[in-house]
């Protein structure tokens, strides 16, 4: 049975912190660490909690992957969330699927129905690589959570009926861009899309591989900060995110017996991703500048 | 890795857990986060809330407060709101939406937070005021509570020994509670309820309560699949809040919103489809639009053979039980002539737009959301058919009381019965708010009150004016003036205010009483399928009894001697009716001690305990007595999904030696059930034996219906039919008296009939921030018109000519609104004469002019910056204030519904040399000509009557009198 309770518990998490968490979290043994301070690094910073984000083509809040969403929600007919993609609201909507696919009558059938889509096409496809980076980020309670709702989720996908396709996001959403064919600005765009690249590219991340290149990392938003790092050592840079990359490919492929299709679909775009990154970083040398 | 186990563990803790929390009342998740746009306290922490003090930034200083839940007083939505009250010091610091209250769930327009500057306003009335020198010269003293009342119970007191009941009204603009003054009214056997209704919805009322017995409707907009409004409902307007949210909620879910506004309004730039019709051809869109589903066969046709009175209109054409298959044709052939060409003829819409608009209605099935408010029923000559002929398209698709259509207001209401209810009517007939002429007038003829007067050569003893300001409300201003001036007609006005008004400054008295974070009232309002009471209390009375301290009444809470109603009316009753003896202070004594007067903890304790079904379970589980769970959390929702009523079965035990009549209507000798409501609603006649109507057999089976003479929804009104207006007794179109081939050459429309989105009527001149946002009311003309007619560019000066004068404004030339017809809002231009005292902010001073019934208003000030203890009146940056245009609107009583019709027909010519923007020139001989013109259109009670009565003894009526006062 859906731990629909554990589910509306753990979703608590991902908005900011109320008093009201304390005991929740004490419930969960979550421990120490569940703060403003913390949510703000990891939820505002570093991976912001929204779907469209993970699956959208732009790699931004909103847009055409929200809108389908949405339009899921309309489809179980309710009415769309403000923010019907957060990752909170959108396992408070599968623990409420949940509730009503365990109560008796004729609609039970099709909450069930209804779950196993929003589990298949809108929460799996990224919660699990997303949740490994939170896992790798944070600290304490957060950590801990991370843990128990990558978890919970992965019973869940085990108790459902296993995909009968791959997800629509997956499908609409176009590969890696070459800048060799479409240029500077559309390689960073899609570098920076996850479910373009396969590749979550965290600001931290990009804040590593400055320090061990020993590069400069510019204030700013994550492609800013990018073209900065490709502006001083385009070879190095690219280098070290095709090492990044390849690891994304492997994490992904041990996903596979979990997620089946959709793990593999994304090891193959961050493997599409690491060779087309290692290739840039081999040629780099007669080209000083990549991207902006 | 986490064991399968422990996850399990986890999910039983956590249940367990949320259980024992909310078993307890408390919140066990936190409340509505910011990813519903929305952040609520959680209501175990309302006596406690800690912020941080935006004013001590950067430092992190904690603020604590207590929260006390009340209700807005600004329109008549009543959204619940939460006072900050600042447990330091305690005033109130903000105001927010109450997360508790089913109508307005937590969420509020800008007049609700605006509250803290009604209760903060430095020129706010704190005391009670008479006047010294002549009425309106602006010489005042303060006087003590006790002084006034009195000197007004003993006039009160002598008017009624010497039976001079009539002499006694009380005249209301926001009624903003339910029931509390009616019962007073009715405990006096006074027959003096008037209220502003028939400037307002009266139009929309009467449209819809011929349909069905009840006068307003409740449209499901969140359900909905598609939503007609002709109003303005997403950015003002009855219940604006809450059905906004919910108009935006059905069109997240896919609803098509359809928007008939001749402005491009807020609310007609989120429309799928928007028509911009000429004034007053909205019905005949409508009937076009029916005129297609009928012939299409695009309509219920069960629904309307069960539940229309078509036989009825099959017996007025004399083929009484002709088949069902006959009416359908009668009505194939009805509206044949409203062809979408035509209903594009009337309304300078394209008839493809009609069909395609036509064709969205069709597929709603009985999801179809219909609203009609003020707006072009309150416009035009005939305007109440625009909501019966709107009523007639979910008639047709049977989308009434269904999940996403409309309810009849009554179903979606809940009005409690209070203790000591007189059970008795006011024996006499107050002939000047229900005059003989306007025998089906849904609401008081208020507006017409100057001239009714005048005719029957009436007078008062005592005149209450309560939040309401007829002088700028009212079109007409000056004759009101002219009324309130005159000793002879008015001997005592009472203005009962929070604020300083127009129609205050001519009264006797000026008491202040409570804004809406300072008084006492039950509300409850149509918002969806569902039933809730509001409870309005003063906060800092609440705020101080929750730290355990005694008040004996409202005053001593409240800023200065600033009152609330409640407590002023129980203890003038007293004062009226001292020893007893004249049957009145009975009503208003305590019922557990005789003989003592009631308070309002008894009043609202014993009606929170003895007649809100629920109320006293849902209090016991947290630990309370039913006055404090209001108290605590100021709104209860006592039912949802209330359906379809008229559907249900008549319990057998209802049904005693019943008698099934020729139309079907059956009637019982059982005894009606107790019910916890308040009576109230349509008067059905018993039968011939004195049985009462219980429902009407349908298919034969007993159901409740409608409440309406014929137990069926009114398609053919036999009402109207044998009250002199048979021709308009089935939905139909009435050209308006703006209609082209009514106006002279040169004159067009005027629109005065739309609010500013965040002002509200008379109320809200006082909030500082409201009056930044919108202060002017310029007069929207098209580019096309401002050519033609000269006007030259936004900004400049305007002369706008109606039938009693003139005014001049700026004009706004934009292409919002549709050729030929200019508009300007009633909001903004108010005003306060030289001398006086009174309210500066959103105020001109102006200097009034007065030669036989030549009047003037001549701007000395306009708005502007001034000294006062709040520093924010120094950033006041406006100086244009608007203009007051209804003192030259001339009165335009509907025959039918007794509606004013607010549209004018005006000419525009740039401004004179010497006019000044917010001139008036008036001639009150000539409003009286036009109060004639327009009293040749009726067919009064005397000539029409069917059964020597006043009026139909079914029809609503606030403080019902006895049948025998209905008699001539």
């Amino acid at each position: 049975m859906t731990p629909v309770e554990l589910l509306r518990a753990l979703s608590i998490f991902a908005e900011p912190p109320e008093p009201e968490h304390a005991r929740v979290a004490d419930l969960l043994g979550l421990g120490e660490g569940i703060d403003g301070a913390a949510y703000a690094e990891l939820f505002v910073f570093q991976l912001s909690p929204y779907a469209s984000i993970y699956v959208g083509p732009e790699g931004w809040m909103g847009g055409e992957a929200r809108e389908r969403i949405a339009g899921f929600w309309r489809a179980v007919g309710r009415t769309p969330s403000a923010e019907p993609d957060h990752l909170g609201v959108l396992l408070g909507l599968y623990a409420s699927l949940g509730e009503e696919g365990q109560a008796a009558g004729a609609g039970a059938a099709l909450a069930a129905e209804a779950r196993r889509a929003l589990l298949h096409e809108h929460i799996a496809p990224w919660a699990f690589a997303y949740l490994d980076h939170v896992e790798e980020l944070a600290v304490g309670g957060y950590r801990r959570w991370s843990e128990l709702l990558r978890e919970t989720l992965a019973l869940e996908i085990g108790r459902v009926e296993p995909a009968a396709a791959l997800s629509a996001h997956l499908r609409a959403a176009p590969g890696p861009a070459d800048p060799r064919a479409e240029g500077g600005p559309a390689f960073l765009e899609a570098l920076l899309a996850p479910v373009r690249s396969g590749v979550i590219l965290t600001r931290a991340a990009l804040g590593k591989v400055a320090r061990e290149l020993g590069l400069g990392l510019r204030a700013g938003e994550r492609r800013f900060a990018l073209e900065g790092l490709l502006g001083q050592d385009a070879q190095a840079t690219l280098g070290a995110l095709a090492a990044l990359a390849a690891r994304e490919e492997l994490a992904h492929r041990r996903r596979a017996c979990l997620l089946g299709e959709t793990a593999r679909f994304l090891a193959r775009r961050a493997g599409n991703t690491a060779r087309l990154l290692g290739e840039l970083a081999a040629e780099s040398g007669t080209s000083k500048r990549v991207g902006g | 890795m986490v064991e399968r186990g422990s996850l399990e563990r986890l999910e039983r803790v956590v249940s367990a857990a949320r259980a024992d929390a909310e078993s307890r009342g408390e919140t066990f998740y936190p409340g509505a986060s910011r990813v519903h746009l929305a952040s609520f306290p959680p209501k175990e922490r309302w006596n406690d809330w800690v912020e941080l003090d935006s004013r001590a930034w950067p430092r992190r200083k904690e603020k604590r407060y207590m929260l006390v839940p009340t209700t807005c007083f600004n329109c008549e939505a009543a959204c619940g709101l939460l006072a900050y009250v600042d447990r330091d010091t305690l005033q109130v610091r903000k105001f927010e939406g109450n997360p508790e209250h089913p109508g307005s769930r937590g969420r509020n327009c800008a007049k609700g937070p605006a509250t803290l500057n009604q209760i903060t306003d430095p020129d706010r009335i704190l005391h009670p005021l008479k006047r010294t020198g002549r009425r309106g010269e602006g010489k005042w003293e303060r006087v003590s509570w006790d002084r006034a009342l009195d000197d007004i119970a003993v006039r009160i007191r002598k008017a009624l020994e010497e039976e001079r009941h009539n002499q006694v009204m009380y005249h209301v603009g926001r009624p903003g509670e339910d029931g509390f003054t009616e019962r007073m009214l009715a405990a006096w056997g006074v027959d003096g309820h008037n209220s502003h209704t028939n400037v307002c919805s009266s139009g929309a009322r009467a449209g819809f309560h011929w349909w069905m017995g009840m006068d307003r409707p409740s449209p499901d907009h969140a359900n909905a699949r598609v939503i007609v409004l002709v109003s303005s409902h997403l950015e003002t307007g009855h219940y604006f809040n809450p059905h906004a949210q919910r108009i935006i909620e059905g069109k997240k879910k896919g609803a098509k919103l359809i928007v008939l506004d001749t402005r491009l309004s807020n609310t007609a730039t989120h429309a799928d489809h928007w028509l911009s019709p000429y004034p007053g051809s909205e019905a005949a869109i409508f009937l076009a639009v029916a005129n297609w589903m009928i012939r299409e066969g695009r309509y219920d046709r069960d629904f309307v053979r069960r539940w229309w009175n078509w036989p009825d209109y099959l017996a007025a054409r004399g083929e009484t039980g002709a088949p069902f298959e006959r009416f359908e044709e009668l009505l194939r052939e009805l509206y044949a002539e409203y062809t979408f060409e035509y209903a594009a003829s009337e309304s300078g819409l394209d008839a493809d737009e009609l069909r395609a608009v036509a064709e969205v209605i069709s597929t709603a099935g009985t999801r179809l959301a219909t609203h009609n408010w003020r707006s072009a029923s309150a416009g035009n000559l005939g305007g109440w058919q625009v909501a019966r002929t709107l009523t007639l398209l979910s008639a047709l698709l049977g989308a009434l009381a269904t999940e996403g259509g409309t309810f009849p207001n009554a179903w979606n209401k809940f009005v409690p019965k209070p203790p000591r209810l007189p059970g008795r009517h006011p024996r006499r007939w107050n002939e000047v708010q229900w005059p003989r002429e306007y025998p089906l007038a849904l609401n008081e003829m208020s507006f017409l009150m100057p001239h009714l007067m005048r005719e029957q050569d009436a007078c008062l003893e005592v005149y209450f004016t309560r939040v309401h300001n007829p002088v700028w409300t009212n079109p007409d201003g000056f004759s009101w003036i002219e009324m309130l001036s005159d000793a002879r007609r008015i001997g005592l006005h009472v203005a009962l205010t929070p604020t300083w008004n127009e129609t205050a400054y001519f009264a006797d008295y000026v008491l202040p009483m409570g804004h809406s974070s300072e008084r006492h009232d039950l509300t409850s309002y149509e918002q969806y399928d569902g039933q809730w009471l509001g409870f309005r209390q003063p906060v800092l009375r609440a705020a101080r009894e929750r730290l355990g301290r005694e008040i004996g009444d409202t005053r001593e809470a409240n800023p200065g001697d600033v009152w609330e109603e409640n407590e002023f009316w129980i203890e003038l009753t007293w004062r009226i009716d001292p020893d007893g003896s004249l049957g009145i202070r009975e009503f208003f004594e305590s019922v557990e001690r005789p003989g003592e007067k009631m308070t309002v903890d008894e009043y609202y304790g014993w009606i929170f305990a003895n007649t809100v079904p629920g109320l006293p379970e849902v209090a016991a589980r947290e630990g309370l007595s039913p006055l404090e769970y209001m108290r605590r959390y100021g709104a209860f929702e006592v039912a949802r999904k209330v359906g379809r009523v008229f559907e249900q079965r008549v319990p057998e035990g209802e049904l005693e030696d019943v008698h099934v009549d020729a139309r079907d209507r059956v009637y019982t000798r059982a005894p009606a059930p107790a019910s916890p409501q308040a009576q109230g609603g349509t008067a059905l006649e018993p039968d011939e034996d004195g049985r009462r109507r219980v429902g009407v057999r349908v298919d034969g089976e007993v159901l409740r219906g409608w409440p309406t003479p014929s137990g069926k929804l009114e398609f053919w009104s036999n009402t109207l039919a044998e009250w002199g207006w048979p021709e308009l007794a089935a939905p139909t179109y009435i050209k308006s008296h703006v209609h082209p081939s009514r106006l002279e050459p040169g004159r067009m429309p005027l629109i005065s009939t739309f609010r500013l989105p965040v002002q509200i009527h008379t109320r809200s001149a006082n909030s500082k921030w409201l009056d930044e946002i919108a202060h002017t009311n310029p007069l929207w003309i098209h580019p096309a018109d401002a050519e033609r007619l000269g006007v030259g560019e936004t900004g400049r000066l305007v002369r706008v000519t109606t039938d009693l004068g003139y005014f001049v404004v700026r004009a706004w030339i934009t292409e919002g609104i549709r050729p030929g017809v200019v508009a300007c809002s009633h909001h903004m231009g108010r005003w306060k004469p030289e001398g006086q005292p009174g309210q500066r902010l959103g105020m001109m001073t102006v200097a009034l002019g007065h030669s036989g019934s030549e009047w003037s208003l001549a701007p000395k000030r306009g708005g502007g910056p001034f000294r006062s203890e709040d520093p924010d009146t120094l950033r006041v940056w406006w100086t244009d204030v608007g203009v007051h245009q209804n003192l030259t609107h001339a009165v335009h009583p509907d025959p039918v519904s007794g509606q004013h019709c607010w549209h004018q027909a005006v000419s525009v010519v740039p401004a004179a040399t010497g006019d000044r923007h917010g001139d008036v020139s008036v001639d009150t001989d000539r409003s009286r000509a036009q109060f004639k013109r327009w009293l040749e259109l009726v067919r009064p009670a005397g000539r029409n009557s069917p059964d020597g009565l006043r009026r139909p003894w079914w029809m609503l009526r606030p403080v019902r009198p006895a049948r025998e006062a209905y008699r001539f």
